[in-house]
């Protein structure tokens, strides 16, 4: 009688410590699917709009819009930082 | 006194030739090189961030360009609808969209090799080659702009010629 009661107890443990690896395997995959997906920042959603006309004179301003002057707008101060002396 | 000379003598270059002295010489120029080496570090993380930074708006700058390509070739697609002779605004335009894919392709490139870049040189070199190939792309993106305005010259001409659409474009 003993014996079969310790053995349902085991069975209890052994179940519940599968449940709890099996929360943390959802959890672990849900936190690895909200990383997946990286969130454009503010420089390149500004970079990246546009009308979406194909309207000649829409494209026209969209292309006269376009500079690249974010490419290299900091160069310098890096390229100061790094010629800085020891 | 003259017999404490010798002593005297033999205790000044026990003292200067001891293991403590030796240390004492040695640590000096082994702090200098592990703050240099810590310094060296830091400007790798931090041109690592600005490259990784960069790398996102040149992609973003090479996305833009490729809807603006998308959007001539729409209207390149209706005016050919309407019967109007597209071929030579299709030819420029398809030169320009090559000209899109190899941009991509640079910065890939360009992104799958700046860690090693960094790794390999010392931060103020690393930097040199890295403003070198960005300056790169960036003519390449120049280059394309250009293209896109060409073909548009080239689709604006087709679309005041085609009944309509001078009217519809505003123009």
């Amino acid at each position: 009688m003993a014996s079969k009661s310790s053995s349902s107890q085991t069975m209890t443990i052994l179940l519940l410590g599968l449940l709890i690896l099996l929360a943390f395997a959802v959890f672990l995959f849900n936190e690895k699917s909200e990383v997946a997906v990286p969130q454009k920042s503010q420089e390149e959603m500004m970079i990246e709009e546009q009308g979406t006309s194909d309207n000649v004179s829409e494209i026209e301003k969209d292309i006269n819009a376009t500079n690249f002057d974010s490419v290299d707008s900091d160069f310098g101060t890096v390229e100061s930082e790094v010629n800085t002396g020891y | 006194m003259k017999a404490l000379l010798p002593a005297l003598a033999i205790f000044l270059v026990l003292g200067l030739t001891s293991p403590a002295a030796a240390k004492g010489q040695t640590s000096t120029p082994s702090a200098s090189s592990e703050a240099r080496q810590k310094v060296v570090e830091n400007r790798k993380n931090s041109l690592t961030s600005f490259m990784q930074r960069k790398i996102k708006v040149l992609n973003a700058h090479v996305n833009r360009l490729e809807k603006i390509s998308d959007r001539v070739q729409s209207k390149i697609d209706t005016l050919k609808e309407k019967g109007a002779d597209t071929t030579k605004a299709q030819a420029q335009l398809d030169t320009t969209k090559s000209k899109i894919i190899q941009a991509r392709a640079d910065v890939l490139k360009l992104e799958n090799e700046f860690p090693q870049i960094i790794s390999s040189n010392e931060p103020k070199v690393a930097f040199q080659i890295l403003k070198t190939r960005m300056q790169a792309v960036k003519r390449e993106l120049v280059d394309i702009r250009t293209n896109l305005s060409s073909s548009l010259g080239l689709v604006k001409g087709l679309s005041e010629s085609t009944e309509g659409e001078k009217d519809k474009d505003g123009e």
